[in-house]
């Protein structure tokens, strides 16, 4: 599939680095990529609504303290996942217009490993509450 | 050139007059579950901020369900009316200028800013909160 150069293109959209390169892909493709965009923005706001609820609860039931500390690396993680989507997002649309692979998920594996770590935690909080 | 292969060419008109995988409908549906998501959250930091006083996490709540809401409202009828009107919003026709940058791929970017906006403000209160919980 060809991709013709616009010489007489107006100047491109912001931002200059993801629209001043290549062409238009086909918009099914960029409209996809916007969609992948937001749920992972999705994917975020999950992550930082399970950290706030995480410490309301433990408010509200007089839990130990630290799982505070679990419910502010959770909406850390959620903050740090909003701007990986972003950039992910640049990156997909850079090679749909230029034409090159797409780029690997590479937030896929440390999410797994984020929701992972948390998990874990507490479930060992969870055993811990249940057999000491 | 025929429309399908302009550059800037529109998923209505790659496939005839409406594209029968609804891309526009299905991004404008995606917006719209992520503005629910974003007020979801601030919903529960306000639950969580509302016994304890914070006001700084109630202003940000607030001002997060607002953000939201804005999104939804600007993104979802601008992806589905003019697509229910047989033309599609980032059709070459109606924007003949812009050219191969549609308004569409022009405003994608400012969105997904919001939306992280939105997210950060939330971790931002969550963070707040757990850490004013934490540290007596």
């Amino acid at each position: 599939m060809s991709r013709p150069t616009e010489p007489d293109r107006p100047r491109p959209a912001r931002p200059r680095r993801v629209y001043g390169v290549g062409s238009a892909p086909d918009p099914r493709f960029s409209l996809a990529n916007e969609r992948t965009a937001l749920a992972w923005m999705r994917t975020a706001l999950a992550l930082v609504a399970g950290g706030v609820g995480l410490t309301s609860l433990t408010s509200l039931a007089g839990l130990p303290r630290p799982l505070h500390l679990l419910a502010a690396a959770a909406c850390v993680s959620g903050a740090v996942l909003a701007g990986w989507a972003v950039l992910g997002w640049q990156r997909a649309e850079r090679s749909l217009r230029t034409g090159a692979e797409l780029p690997a998920p590479t937030a896929l594996p440390w999410l797994a490993a984020v929701v992972a770590l948390l998990a874990l935690l507490l479930a060992g909080y969870s055993l811990g509450t249940a057999f000491w | 050139m025929t429309p399908a292969h302009r550059p800037g060419a529109t998923a209505a008109d790659a496939l005839g007059r409406r594209d029968p995988g609804l891309q526009a409908e299905r991004t404008a549906l995606s917006w719209q579950r992520t503005a629910l998501g974003g007020c979801l959250v601030a919903l529960v930091a306000l639950a969580s901020a509302a016994r304890g006083g914070l006001p700084v996490v109630i202003a940000v709540a607030a001002a997060t369900c607002l953000l939201s809401a804005a999104a939804a409202l600007v993104e979802v009828p601008r992806r589905v009316r003019p697509v229910r009107a047989g033309q599609h919003p980032d059709s070459p026709g109606s924007q003949p200028q812009t050219g191969p940058a549609t308004r569409a791929a022009r405003s994608v970017h400012v969105r997904l800013l919001a939306g992280l906006a939105v997210t950060v403000a939330c971790a931002v209160s969550g963070v707040t909160i757990a850490v004013s919980s934490a540290v007596p």
